[in-house]
């Protein structure tokens, strides 16, 4: 469960921060011509992602139940 | 800065659930009945109300006293254990289907970061006995302002048709979020 908490918060950080701040660890990754999503850095950015996240997952997890 | 301004700014403009993130386990997990919601509310405002209170003495009187400080936390945890203690066995004599309701979520308000973190903020920004109590109240009515809006979203909710892989804490995380984004509309109020 521990690590578990420890990837998914580390691929909210990294969507948040790639969206909010074009870069992932510090390093710009997005061209300067990228509006970046003010959004994503504030707080609803991180319940708008967590819940989208979790949407993908339900997804993924009914996808491989059925195959 | 007046109490009247705390008051607002503890309950709306700086809501512990819905800007600071504090408190999201009871918020997801008792919002889907406005009743339950409510009675989740003020269980949390009053163990913040007295929390306050308590650790004010506890921290100037004792704490401070014999340059105790390095016990801020485990002795706040006590208090807030006891007092939740105190809260439980009342739910559980005065109502049964009110207690059961909230199952577990009425024990996790022992470890509810927003009675935590109201009491290390009440520390850290140095209010007084009276601000520290009006600050509790600000945040407990902000956080059951946010429980009851919360609860009375899902209700409707329950009638429409979410996708399926969206139902339960997904759409709710969304609905959050878009509350947050409202709520952020606050923030030149102060």
């Amino acid at each position: 469960m521990g690590i578990g908490f420890t990837w998914v918060l580390v691929l909210l950080g990294a969507i948040r921060e790639l969206l909010g701040e074009g870069s992932i660890f510090g390093l710009a990754l997005l061209p300067d011509s990228f509006n970046t999503w003010l959004v994503m850095i504030l707080p609803p950015g991180a319940f708008l992602t967590l819940g989208l996240l979790i949407g993908l997952s339900n997804w993924y997890n009914e996808r491989r139940a059925k195959a | 800065m007046s109490l009247l301004t705390l008051f607002i700014s503890a309950a709306i403009v700086n809501n512990f659930v819905l800007s600071q993130f504090l408190g999201i386990c009871p918020f997801v997990g008792v919002s889907k009945k406005v009743d339950s919601a409510i009675s989740m509310g003020l269980a949390v405002t009053f163990v913040m109300t007295i929390t306050a209170a308590v650790t004010f003495l506890i921290n100037k009187y004792i704490l401070l006293n014999f340059g105790l400080s390095i016990l801020q936390t485990v002795s706040f945890i006590l208090v807030i254990a006891s007092l939740v203690q105190l809260v439980e066995m009342f739910i559980k004599k005065v109502s049964k289907p009110l207690y059961s309701a909230l199952g577990i979520y009425l024990p996790l308000i022992t470890t509810n970061c927003a009675i935590m973190g109201l009491a290390l903020f009440a520390v850290a920004k140095e209010y007084s006995f009276i601000e520290g109590i009006i600050y509790a109240l600000g945040a407990g009515i902000g956080f059951t302002l946010a429980l009851v809006i919360m609860a009375g979203i899902r209700e409707e909710l329950e009638l429409s048709r979410v996708p399926k892989i969206f139902q339960g804490a997904g759409i709710t995380m969304i609905v959050a979020g878009s509350l947050a984004l409202a709520f952020m509309g606050f923030a030149g109020l102060i």
